[in-house]
């Protein structure tokens, strides 16, 4: 090739870089575009309705002939055709938020039921598993993204604020199915029967899918070298037993009550709430109104605080307590770091048994709260976690038919049991199943005897205002007000009483 | 032609910064001006979220936690990243080994390293206060307001020395060795050497590395996310972490965005004068 032709086909340096700018910001553009087309892209079409014609059938039925005349008999036939929901054919996946944590068993529970599902309906089910505040974070972000998933599991407050908001799709029809419904513990379905502020109307919202009280944990080996077998039922001497254990353990840098103290642990919430049970004091009456006035109440919940706040101070609880997140006493107690702790849901057990079984079968054990100081016996707070269905996904039906899988007796036991021991089951027919009732487990049967004694429903399960103070971790801040703030006593149980009136007046209710 | 070539090319630049910047932005002021409940619509209720703030216990302290975080945290880090500056700028043996050890704590990541922090000063069976207390000395944790900022600032200026040590040693590098020269002819010190001449001819760089480091640490979360989620009883928290656990936790974004929209200012003016530094 000759010079000059060369010469002809080189292109001005400006040219080229303008040529190539202006290719590449069409190219950023069509990008720019293709993602906001996919964002504000509507959700995927409703399931549509089939319904049948009615038709009307004629049917010479008889003829009579007289003379002159023909009549002729006819009988109108309506054919009722049953109104057939069919899911619209290219919806054929589920977008699923669960909440799973510390047992690996929890995840294959449902991915289990899961995979069942798909290959019985070949709808896809895609799930994203979270720790239990990552979860909730992660649903409060999806509702606000108007994302929301198409089915979620939730544990505590936040469906019941969800309900609440009016963000949840009735699930009635699954709650109040003759095949399940007389067999769902009443205290599940009472925890489960919610308000939407929005239509004013109280109903099933959500799904109750698992239920869990709060227990004690101990080491037995421990609290046997204080010379107890087991720890007393009487108040004072229950938690005198934990107190010589911790002056025999201390010295191995052991401490004796490992209760969570920390406003950043609804675990802190958890244990106050059952403390106060444990003596009698109901913070809420059984129709959700506010109870702080009654004067027995306000002197237990001062107690109560005075009682963990000297256990604090003389030492019996280790002084990192005031930091723990929900996982810290888990860990703490599942390091041989503290001889008991309590803790909603069986986690502590439940993942001992993978990690440690001979331990777990030995050495572990789950036991009933003190009885009060006068020697009566308080109720347990019974709580439910949910499957809950958003509003405006388009794969209401769908998720509904995923759910109702999973509630089918022969899908629920495996389910329910693959997490380990670390929920109850929602069905009274479940719970005498075997894996229940182990003789050799110190900790699934005893579980099962908190039945045994009075049950209420979770007060942040039965009133939005109180699922707000438990989302504030109201009570944790009420200790560290006195632990951290060096607050007195009185200030920071006015504090925390004054916060849930405002929350009631709030919340109207 | 020529201006729709320009157009062109800032055009996905435009486009980006509104997307990005110019619209969460407005929806923030727009949203701390209303009861903004996740997943619902706004209602305009005026200033009633900072009325609401301003009487906040919460919102007060975490606005002196982070004057705290920020004032100590840039300052100390600073002035000590100026004297190792200074000192990795001399000649002496193993000075490389020495400079390359030191930028460790920089790459590590974020989230792991604050784990390890958490755990080093756990106050129950941390190996920091192990070695305290086997010294017969107080034990330090994070359950107690003072230790924990303390703490907090602490892993501040221990992860982020690094880089600001290498930006002024990079300044420091670019000051003519014959000034250090016949200042020493002279008969000047060390001392005299650091006071009338690395200082105001580094003076103005610090300058823009205060700046820079005080907008940075403003938007700072993860440190004390991680390290005590805002506690003990609530007492740590910045403004970052407030408005995140305002906004995602307990689910109020109108309080959340009044929380960032009340700082706003102050990030604004920092930026101005940067870039009147910068002569931007």
């Amino acid at each position: 090739m000759s010079e000059e032709k060369k010469e002809e086909k080189k292109i001005d340096r400006r040219k080229y870089i303008k040529y190539v700018g202006a290719g590449a910001a069409v190219v950023a553009a069509a990008a720019i575009g293709y993602g906001v087309s996919e964002l504000t892209r509507p959700p995927p079409p409703t399931p549509t309705t089939i319904v049948q014609p009615t038709t009307i059938v004629q049917t010479a039925l008889k003829t009579e002939t007289l003379p002159g005349t023909t009549i002729v008999k006819t009988e109108e036939r309506t054919v009722v055709q049953t109104a057939v929901t069919t899911v619209t054919p290219t919806v054929k996946k589920l977008n699923v938020l669960w909440t799973t944590e510390f047992v690996p068993g929890e995840q294959f529970a449902v991915l289990k039921a899961a995979e069942d599902y798909e290959k019985a309906t070949g709808v896809k089910v895609d799930i994203t598993f979270y720790g239990a505040t990552e979860a909730r974070e992660k649903f409060t972000a999806l509702m606000e993204a108007k994302t929301p998933p198409d089915l979620a599991n939730l544990r505590g407050h936040t469906p019941i604020l969800a309900a609440y908001r009016g963000q949840l799709v009735d699930v009635s029809d699954i709650v109040l199915d003759p095949k399940i419904k007389d067999d769902f513990f009443p205290v599940v379905l009472e925890a489960s029967y919610l308000l939407d502020n929005t239509t004013k109307k109280k109903s099933y919202y959500v799904v109750p899918i698992h239920l869990n009280f709060n227990y004690i944990h101990y080491w037995k080996d421990m609290l046997e070298a204080a010379g107890y077998k087991e720890p007393p039922l009487e108040w004072n001497e229950f938690w005198e037993a934990f107190k010589k254990a911790h002056k025999i353990w201390i010295k191995n840098g052991v401490y004796g009550i490992g209760i969570p103290l920390s406003s950043a642990a609804r675990d802190t919430n958890d244990t106050f709430e059952q403390l106060l049970l444990s003596q009698g004091a109901l913070t809420l009456t059984p129709e959700g109104k506010l109870n702080v006035d009654d004067p027995k109440v306000r002197q237990t919940i001062a107690n109560t605080l005075e009682f963990l706040v000297s256990l604090y101070n003389e030492g019996y609880i280790p002084p990192g307590a005031t930091t723990w997140t929900n996982a810290d006493n888990n860990k703490a107690m599942l390091g041989r770091k503290i001889i008991m702790t309590s803790n909603a849901t069986l986690s502590i057990p439940a993942a001992l048994s993978v990690t440690d079984p001979i331990a777990y079968y030995t050495n572990m054990v789950t036991c009933h709260w003190p009885k009060a100081p006068d020697g009566s016996i308080g109720p347990y707070y019974a709580e439910a976690s949910y499957a809950i269905i958003p509003k405006g996904t388009g794969n209401e039906e769908l998720a509904k038919d995923f759910i109702r899988y999973i509630l089918d007796k022969k899908n629920y036991v495996p389910f329910i049991t693959g997490y380990a021991g670390r929920y109850l089951p929602v069905f009274k027919s479940v719970l005498e199943d075997p894996f229940f009732h182990n003789p050799k487990d110190l900790n699934i049967p005893a579980s099962a005897k908190y039945f045994e004694r009075p049950l209420v429903v979770a007060s942040f399960q039965l009133s939005p205002a109180y699922a707000q103070f438990e989302l504030e971790v109201g009570w944790g801040k009420m200790i560290g007000r006195v632990l951290v703030d060096k607050w007195s006593i009185d200030d920071a149980v006015n504090e925390a009483i004054e916060r849930l009136k405002t929350l009631f007046k709030e919340y109207g209710a | 032609m020529e201006k729709l070539y320009t157009f062109l090319f800032i055009f996905p630049f435009i486009f980006l910064f509104i997307l990005l910047i110019i619209y969460p932005l407005s929806i923030e002021i727009y949203y701390s001006f209303t009861e903004k409940k996740a997943g619902l619509e706004p209602i305009f209720i005026g200033l009633k979220n900072f009325v609401y703030l301003f009487f906040n216990k919460d919102y007060i302290r975490s606005f002196f936690n982070t004057m705290l975080f920020v004032g100590l945290g840039v300052n100390i880090k600073l002035i000590i990243a100026l004297l190792l500056a200074n000192f990795f700028n001399s000649n002496f043996k193993f000075n490389r080994i020495i400079r390359g050890l030191f930028i460790l704590p920089w790459p590590l990541p974020i989230i792991s390293s604050l784990i390890i922090f958490y755990w080093m000063f756990d106050y129950d069976w941390g190996v920091v206060n192990y070695i305290l207390s086997s010294l017969g000395l107080p034990k330090i944790g994070l359950g107690r307001y003072n230790e924990a900022m303390f703490i907090i600032i602490l892993y501040h200026i221990w992860k982020n020395l690094p880089f600001w040590t290498i930006t002024l040693l990079a300044g420091l590098q670019r000051i003519p060795i014959e000034i250090y020269e016949a200042a020493r002819i002279d008969g000047s010190d060390s001392l005299k050497m650091f006071r009338y001449i690395t200082l105001p001819l580094i003076k103005n760089l610090y300058l823009v590395c205060t700046i820079l480091s005080t907008i940075w640490t403003l938007g700072d979360f993860n440190t004390v996310w991680v390290l005590t989620k805002g506690g003990p009883a609530d007492s740590t928290h910045l403004i970052s972490t407030l408005a995140f656990r305002y906004g995602f936790e307990l689910g109020d974004l109108g309080i959340s965005s009044a929380m960032i929209v009340f700082a706003l200012p102050m990030i604004i003016a920092l930026i101005l004068i940067l870039l009147k530094f910068l002569k931007i």
